[in-house]
C-alpha cells in the first residue's frame, strides 16, 4: 500500500513538473501553471461549484459501467459456451461492434430527452459490446481438462457457470472494463457537451467558452480524478473477488 | 461390479460427421468390488478415453459399460475421477477445492466440513487449507485432488495418470498413500498409466493395451502386489520385466 502511494505520488509529481515547464515555455493564458490551475481547482472545490457536476458525471459513468457489465457478462458467457447460439448471434455482434456508437447520440437525445438517460444509454452501449466480446472469448478459452474435472462431479449447468466459467472469466472481463474506461470517459465528455447543462463535460466546455482557463483546468483535473476513482473501484473489485490472481 | 463389454470408440468429426478410425477396439473386462486395476499402454492407445467412458463423460461408439448392474450414461455419484493435471481450480483454496464435489451435491455445511477436514488431515494438507493451488507443490496438488475425489465417498476411483508429473520419490510416496487409502476405504480403483513400475506396484489386475487402436493384449494377474514392501521384492522386478517385454513386443 505504501509502495503504491509512493509510486503514484512520483507519477503525479513528474506530470506536474512537465506541465509546469510547458506552461513557462509557452507563456499563453490557455496553459496556466499547475499552481494557478490547482489554486483555481481548490477554490471551486471549496466553493462547491464543482461538486454537482462531478457527482452527476460519476453517477452517469458508474451506472453505465454497471449496466453494461450486468447485461454484457451473462450474454458473453452464454455465447462462449453455446456454439449454436454463438453462430446465430456472432454476426450481429460483429456488424454492430465496429460501428461508432457515438453517432447515435442525436437519436438518443431525440428519443430520451436531455437528462441522464441518453448519456447513460450511449456509454452503456459502447462498453456493452466490449464486455460481451471479451466475456465470450474468455468463456471459449476454458481448458478442456477443467471442464472434465467439474463434469465428472455431475454438476448442474448453473453450477458449471458459477464454479468454473464465471471465476475463470472475471479477471479478463475486469481488464477489458479497465481498457474501455478511457473510451467511456471520452464519450461521457462528448455526451455532456452536446445539448447538456450539467456534468464535467459541460463545465469544461462552458469555462472554455467564457475564457475562464483556470476553471477549465479545474474541470479537467476533476475529470482525471473521476477516471482515477473508477480505476480504484475496478481494482477494489478485483482485489476482493480475484484473490488468487495476486499470488 | 464393473463390466465393460465390447467397447469400441471412434471420434466423430464435428464438421462432416465422419468417424475416425477405431481409438479403442472391442475392450472387454470386468472388475470385482475392491479390485485394484491398472490400464497400461503406449501413448495414444486410448487409455484416457477408456477412463472417460467409465466416468460417463464420453459415450462409446459400440458396446456398453455397467457399474453395479446399471448402464453408465453419465457421471455417477459412486464414481470419482482424478485427472492428470489434478483438475483443481486456481481460484479456490485447498479447502474449497476439496469441498467442491460435496458442495455440488448440496451436502450440508457441517457434514462437508467434517468429511473434508478429516481427509485433509489424513493427507497431510491440514496446514495448507487456506492456500491456493499455485502455492502448492505438485505432490500436494495431487493430494488435494485425491481429497476432493474421496470426500464424495466413491466406491470407484478412476485416475488418469495421476502421478506422472511428479518426481520419483513423491510419486512413490503417493502410490503408498493410495494403497493405504484403498486398504481402509473400501475402494475399487482403475488407474491409467504408462509407467511399468507403477502398473506392477498398484495393479492387482493389469490390462495391457496395444497402440492405435487400443485392444486388450493381455489381462495380467498380479495378485501378489498390494503392500508397500512389494516394491523391493524379486517378484516385483520379475513382473516389471515381463510387462516390459510384453509392451516392447507390441510396439515393434
Amino acid at each position: 500500500m505504501m509502495k503504491k502511494l509512493v509510486s503514484y505520488s512520483l507519477a503525479i509529481a513528474s506530470l506536474i513538473i512537465c506541465w509546469h515547464l510547458a506552461s513557462i515555455l509557452l507563456a499563453k493564458p490557455f496553459l496556466p501553471t499547475p499552481f494557478a490551475a490547482f489554486t483555481g481547482f481548490f477554490g471551486l472545490l471549496l466553493g462547491g461549484q464543482l461538486t454537482n457536476h462531478f457527482l452527476i458525471s460519476l453517477y452517469r459513468i458508474l451506472v453505465s459501467l454497471l449496466l453494461a457489465f450486468l447485461l454484457g457478462v451473462p450474454l458473453g458467457l452464454v455465447l462462449g459456451r453455446n456454439q449454436a447460439l454463438d453462430k446465430f448471434v456472432a454476426p450481429i455482434i460483429y456488424v454492430l461492434y465496429p460501428l461508432p456508437k457515438v453517432v447515435f447520440l442525436p437519436i438518443l437525445v431525440v428519443l430520451m430527452g436531455l437528462g441522464n438517460l441518453p448519456k447513460i444509454a450511449l456509454i452503456t452501449l459502447i462498453v456493452f459490446f466490449q464486455v460481451v466480446v471479451k466475456a465470450r472469448d474468455a468463456a471459449k478459452a476454458i481448458p478442456f481438462q477443467s471442464l472434465q474435472a467439474i463434469r465428472s462431479l455431475n454438476p448442474t449447468t448453473w453450477q458449471i457457470y458459477y464454479h468454473l466459467i464465471w471465476p475463470f472469466c472475471l479477471p479478463k472481463i475486469l481488464t477489458s472494463l479497465r481498457i474501455t474506461l478511457g473510451t467511456a470517459i471520452a464519450v461521457l465528455f462528448f455526451a455532456e457537451t452536446f445539448a447538456s447543462s450539467d456534468g464535467l463535460g459541460y463545465f469544461i466546455l462552458d469555462a472554455m467558452e467564457r475564457r475562464e482557463y483556470s476553471e477549465m483546468y479545474a474541470g479537467i483535473i476533476t475529470m482525471a480524478g473521476l477516471g482515477l476513482i473508477i480505476y480504484g473501484v475496478i481494482d477494489f473489485i478485483e482485489h476482493r473477488f480475484c484473490k488468487w490472481q495476486r499470488i | 461390479m464393473i463390466e465393460i463389454n465390447d467397447v469400441t470408440l471412434r471420434y466423430k468429426n464435428i464438421k462432416n460427421n465422419n468417424l475416425s478410425p477405431n481409438v479403442l477396439e472391442d475392450i472387454s473386462f470386468s472388475l470385482k468390488p475392491r479390485e485394484r486395476c491398472v490400464v497400461i499402454g503406449p501413448s495414444g492407445c486410448g487409455k484416457s478415453s477408456l477412463l472417460y467412458i467409465l466416468a460417463g463423460l464420453l459415450s462409446p461408439t459400440k458396446g456398453s459399460v455397467y457399474i453395479n448392474q446399471k448402464k453408465v450414461t453419465g457421471p455417477r455419484d459412486e464414481v470419482a475421477l482424478i485427472l492428470q493435471d489434478h483438475g483443481l481450480f486456481p481460484w479456490k483454496t485447498v479447502y474449497d477445492n476439496a469441498e467442491l464435489g460435496l458442495l455440488l451435491k448440496k451436502v450440508d455445511k457441517e457434514t462437508r466440513q467434517r468429511k473434508v477436514l478429516e481427509l485433509l488431515k489424513r493427507l497431510d494438507l491440514i496446514d495448507h487449507i487456506d492456500k491456493y493451488p499455485t502455492q502448492l507443490s505438485g505432490g500436494q496438488r495431487q493430494r488435494v485432488a485425491i481429497a476432493r475425489a474421496l470426500a464424495q465417498r466413491p466406491q470407484i476411483l478412476l485416475m488418469d495418470e495421476p502421478f506422472s508429473a511428479l518426481d520419483a520419490l513423491t510419486r512413490e510416496r503417493l502410490q503408498d498413500t493410495l494403497l493405504e487409502l484403498w486398504l481402509d476405504k473400501e475402494l475399487t480403483y482403475i488407474l491409467v498409466t504408462h509407467s511399468i513400475e507403477e502398473a506392477v506396484f498398484l495393479g492387482e489386475k493389469i490390462i495391457v493395451l496395444s497402440p492405435q487402436p487400443g485392444k486388450v493384449i493381455k489381462i495380467f494377474d498380479n495378485s501378489t502386489s498390494g503392500s508397500r514392501l512389494y516394491r523391493k521384492t524379486q517378484d516385483f522386478y520379475a513382473n516389471c520385466n515381463y510387462l516390459r517385454d510384453l509392451l516392447e513386443g507390441e510396439v515393434k
